[in-house]
């Protein structure tokens, strides 16, 4: 099993996903836990904050629990526009 | 150990959750429950799905022998065929035969190295248990100790048991699914989980529903 380098492209990658499935660490690692996940919450903490690396499976595990978790969120919201201007302005 | 640090509450809904499901695992297990040594060797029963387990478990305590008192002490899953023949722990045998028991299985809870306790199964028939169930209950308290050394911060709100509840019937669906496509398709464990993912994907379901569905379709397939 691989290990990744602790500041490699998929740690950073997977740390900004982070960043948009506005979930508490906890709660990330529950649905880690629940996929299947071994490592401890305190290694997934240093592991988003680029301190630790983390063997591929994790990191593949880690990752699918943020993405379904964006899957839920659905695409971020746009920006609205105004409807056309009231005539008498 | 950051484990026993957990509330009362919050340690009980968790070990329950783990007992309960592995005494569903194995046929033949009419109790299970989950023994806690907190750092000065005092032991507790915790998650005992029955008062057969509970009063089995207290008189391991009191006279300081027993299968679950050796699993924790020597790190390693003891198992009883036949507690009639069996006379490694005499004391307790005397009591716990004429209560009914006949098996056990006790794997010990590990967490960093350290055993802070053992998650066990009884049985009212001889063999009761064999090796798949060892493997099966080493899982089981593999859960047991990741869960208690990660929980203590979650929010212990009225729904815990509910999201712990799923988390380990998705988590027992997926490390069964990923044998199941390891076997099929010759993978190894990090390749299983990539294929899971991607037919997931496909299928347009979450991991864990594909996981469900992996498993139905070998019952299709061997019956």
């Amino acid at each position: 099993m691989g290990v990744s380098e602790p500041f490699d492209e998929e740690q950073r990658r997977l740390t900004e996903a982070y960043a948009g499935a506005q979930l508490t660490v906890e709660e990330l690692w529950l649905r880690y836990f629940s996929l299947g996940g071994d490592a401890g919450k305190v290694e997934i903490e240093a592991y988003l904050a680029g301190l630790m690396p983390l063997a591929s499976l994790q990191h593949n595990i880690l990752a699918h629990a943020i993405n379904e978790r964006l899957d839920e969120l659905g695409p971020p919201p746009r920006a609205p526009y105004r409807p056309d201007s009231p005539p008498h302005v | 150990m950051s484990g026993l640090l957990l509330s009362e509450e919050t340690t009980e809904t968790a070990l329950t959750l783990v007992t309960t499901l592995a005494a569903e695992a194995m046929a033949e297990a009419v109790g299970a429950g989950v023994t806690l040594v907190d750092t000065e060797g005092r032991k507790t029963t915790a998650g005992a799905t029955s008062e057969l387990v509970a009063r089995l478990d207290d008189l391991q305590y009191q006279l300081d022998q027993g299968p679950c008192v050796t699993a924790w002490s020597t790190h390693e899953v003891v198992r009883i065929d036949d507690l009639e023949s069996d006379e490694r722990w005499p004391l307790w045998r005397a009591i716990a035969l004429p209560l009914g028991l006949r098996s056990t299985l006790t794997a010990p809870l590990i967490s960093r190295g350290r055993a802070f306790g053992a998650v066990k199964v009884y049985g009212r028939q001889p063999a009761a248990f064999g090796e798949r169930d060892e493997r099966l209950l080493s899982r089981f308290g593999d859960q047991a100790a990741i869960l208690l050394a990660n929980l203590s911060t979650l929010d212990q709100s009225e729904r815990l048991s509910e999201r712990l509840q799923q988390a380990l019937n998705a988590r027992n669906s997926i490390a069964l699914a990923s044998g199941i496509l390891m076997e099929r398709h010759r993978l190894n464990q990090e390749q299983a989980f990539l294929r899971l993912v991607e037919q997931a994907r496909t299928a347009e379901r979450e991991v864990a529903e594909e996981a469900v569905t992996v498993i139905a379709s070998t019952v299709v397939e061997t019956e």
